[in-house]
């Protein structure tokens, strides 16, 4: 979501509790296009397990959509806590939830329940931000707290809230007999300090790895962390099919050449009049292989070059899956995903000539037609990516 | 002598009419036929647009069109015929 030409990256990462095989955590963030706003929320469920992850699902979506309706935040926890059911043994419903709201302006408004406090991290320090203390009424919990705090982010400003598998991690042990705690404070002024750009994604994964690692590798309760960063945007263009007048491939060239940012050319057709055009030679790297998929090229002033249509294909079933994580491989799709999911603003290109070679009904169905493939690659870096996604044609 | 030029194309439409087990074959070539080739690949050399059918390499310089994993062996045994 863009803020003042400012771009907002949510990102965030979890693993289970050692053993399980649902995360009792869950995070959930939405852009709403029309208001400008990002709304992030994430629960933790009593206990871990199944149970937990139903608690934590139902908290989240429910504040997620009571946050989106602009609804008091009283009627929102009151109703989460009517809904939620009662742990038998313990005899109490209960999850935590923190939710981030951040509307077009910068104005942010979290709300805290229960859980360890979010960080906001400026400048190379960390921004206490006056909470507004709220108590609710429950029967069956006393003394629990709604904390409110507002400001205004500014550019460079990161947010950055977790469950508490991270500030418990490596509880017990001789090196940190409490948890993690404020440690994990320090951990992130040091990573900041030595990577200044480093990702929202890359931060959130680092702060789960580092809690796991405390906890001996096996970690001791769901670990989610989630970061939000206010950035300038990074530019990614995805070129792909050949103009539909062959008088504009000039015109496609230019755009190409004045593109701020990393640059992917995804097609032989568009790549070879891009090399002609640009003046640029062009070679087939042998060096990354992916059996279903033909190789990638090389070409100066061009971060990658890779085949058209079978590789978006192949892209789009990665995001579909959105395993990319975890995926070993290193083929030209993935190369793409990667650097898809690496930036905020991406522009597609698209070319709207037809490939007449692609019509005969003898080949296979994977040859689909670029537009759709296009338009559903589109769908899914918005809405599961969060990403900024323009569609050109030519 | 001179090596003998083949370029095979890895374009979309080439790849998945063959062109992805040519460059098997050219892998699998013994040592003393190799030794004469410069392999290399194209993004697409821009044919398909006739009757021809692909996939397309040229040798040489010329374009042969069709392809199979047999007749790239021939057009190559063909090409080196003085030396191998």
């Amino acid at each position: 979501m863009r803020n003042n030409g400012n771009f907002i990256e949510v990102d965030f990462f979890q693993k289970n509790k050692a053993g399980n095989i649902v995360c009792g955590d869950c995070f959930m963030s939405q852009k709403l296009k029309g208001e400008g706003r990002v709304i992030s929320v994430l629960s933790d469920g009593l206990g871990s397990g199944i149970k937990a992850c139903v608690l934590s699902t139902m908290t989240a979506t429910m504040a997620m959509n009571f946050t989106a309706m602009n609804e008091s935040i009283f009627r929102t926890s009151t109703s989460i806590m009517n809904t939620l059911p009662k742990d038998m043994v313990r005899k109490i419903s209960y999850s935590t939830f923190c939710i981030c709201d951040i509307d077009c302006f910068g104005n942010v408004k979290i709300i805290e329940y229960e859980t360890p406090s979010y960080y906001l991290y400026r400048d190379g320090f960390f921004v206490d931000i006056p909470k507004k203390k709220i108590p609710v009424e429950r029967e069956d919990l006393e003394n629990t707290f709604l904390w409110i705090s507002e400001f205004t982010l500014e550019k460079e400003d990161r947010i950055i809230f977790f469950s508490d598998g991270v500030t418990q991690s490596g509880m017990g042990s001789p090196k940190m007999p409490f948890g993690w705690e404020d440690g994990v404070k320090d951990y992130v002024a040091g990573l900041v300090e030595h990577y200044n750009d480093i990702s929202a994604k890359e931060l959130a994964h680092k702060i789960v790895n580092q809690a796991e690692k405390n906890d001996g590798y096996s970690l001791k309760d769901d670990t989610s962390c989630c970061v939000i960063y206010m950035r300038k945007p990074r530019n990614l263009l995805v070129c792909t099919g050949p103009p539909y007048d062959e008088k504009n491939d000039k015109y496609l060239a230019s755009r190409v050449r004045e593109f701020q940012g990393k640059k992917i050319l995804c097609g032989g057709t568009t790549a070879t009049i891009l090399s002609r055009e640009l003046g640029a030679s062009m070679e087939v790297d042998m060096n990354i292989v992916d059996k279903e998929l033909p190789p990638i090229s090389k070409m100066d002033g061009i971060d990658l070059v890779t085949e058209g249509i079978l590789t978006l294909g192949k892209v789009e079933r990665i995001l579909t899956a959105g395993d990319i994580d975890r995926r070993r491989e290193a083929g030209p799709a993935e190369m793409v995903v990667r650097m898809l999911l690496n930036s905020d603003k991406i522009t597609l290109l698209v070319g709207t000539r037809i490939n007449t070679a692609h019509q005969d009904p003898n080949l296979p169905v994977e040859l689909e037609i670029r537009r759709n493939v296009v338009k559903k690659i589109k769908f899914l870096l918005e809405t599961k990516y969060l990403k900024d996604v323009e569609i050109m044609y030519i | 002598m001179e090596k003998v030029n083949l370029k095979i194309c890895v374009g979309t439409m080439c790849y998945v009419m063959g062109g992805a087990e040519l460059r098997d074959v050219v892998e699998s070539l013994p040592q003393n036929i190799i030794e004469h080739l410069n392999v290399s690949y194209s993004p697409c050399l821009g044919c398909g647009k006739g009757e021809e059918t692909p996939p397309f390499i040229e040798i040489n310089g010329k374009r042969v069109a069709g392809v199979s994993k047999n007749s790239l062996i021939r057009i190559i045994k063909e090409e080196l015929r003085d030396v191998v």
